[in-house]
């Protein structure tokens, strides 16, 4: 194919390479090409939020960033947080105060209240439902979520202990 | 949910009656391991695309996939007709 560039960042940690067009989208070389079907593509058009990813410290949805936008970024996926086997707070949160149940947009939930969590550790009510907005749930409608979130900023607000 | 006075009382006086479960389901999910139908890949997957009529009341006399059939890079294009085997 013509035109085809080498994008490098980095994703959950790890250096990536890819050779994409420049008019591939970010959520398909995620997905496609780097195999991280955790964000999902819900409706290709910015309104769900099924695709939240954290690029440079923002919230993107990224069925509207293009792959070679990427060059040297820093991308967070929902596979990202688990570390070393431990659960994120808000993985733990979503599950806990049952936050989900088909799950298809969980991952954009949690991509998107981490976002949240580093801008505004201690939001309210309010302020969670204005800042999750951008991600529709057609399962839980929505009182679960706000829960989950306050849930995770509740345990990272404790000191941590010993793990 | 956290363990609160009642919540304990469910679990032991009452064995579980009236107390939220965890789902075994939300491992996977949260973890964005969910193999939804557009997460798994098989060799020789192809992409679909519908077409549908432009017209909202019409009578379909005939499909000419000519012109679909040329475009570089396509497989098959199906109607009602290659469906009536099936």
């Amino acid at each position: 194919m013509v035109n085809k560039q080498t994008v490098s960042f980095t994703l959950n940690g790890a250096d990536v390479d890819v050779v994409v067009e420049p008019r591939e989208l970010l959520i398909h070389t995620l997905r496609e090409r780097l195999q991280h079907t955790g964000p999902h593509i819900g409706c290709e058009t910015s309104h769900c939020g099924a695709c939240t990813v954290d690029l440079n410290g923002m919230s993107v949805k990224s069925c509207t960033v293009l792959t070679v936008q990427c060059q040297d970024a820093k991308v967070l996926t929902v596979e990202g947080f688990e570390q070393g086997g431990a659960l994120h707070a808000l993985q733990e949160g979503f599950t806990q105060e049952h936050g989900l149940q088909c799950g298809f947009c969980t991952p954009g939930m949690i991509t998107r209240a981490y976002r949240l969590l580093q801008e505004n550790p201690s939001p309210s009510e309010e302020e969670i439902r204005y800042w999750m907005a951008g991600n529709l749930c057609r399962c839980t409608g929505y009182q679960n979520i706000v829960k989950a979130v306050q849930y995770a900023a509740n345990k990272m607000s404790l000191p941590r202990t010993g793990t | 949910m956290t363990a609160t006075t009642e919540s304990l009382e469910r679990e032991t006086k009452l064995q579980g009656l009236g107390s939220s479960r965890l789902r075994k389901e939300d491992a996977r999910f949260i973890r964005g391991k969910g193999t939804y139908v557009d997460d798994i890949k098989l060799p020789g997957m192809l992409f679909g695309a519908m077409v549908r009529s432009p017209y909202a009341h019409a009578r379909i006399k005939s499909i000419d996939k000519a012109k679909a059939l040329a475009v570089p890079g396509v497989v098959a294009v199906l109607v009602a007709d290659d469906l009536k085997p099936v």
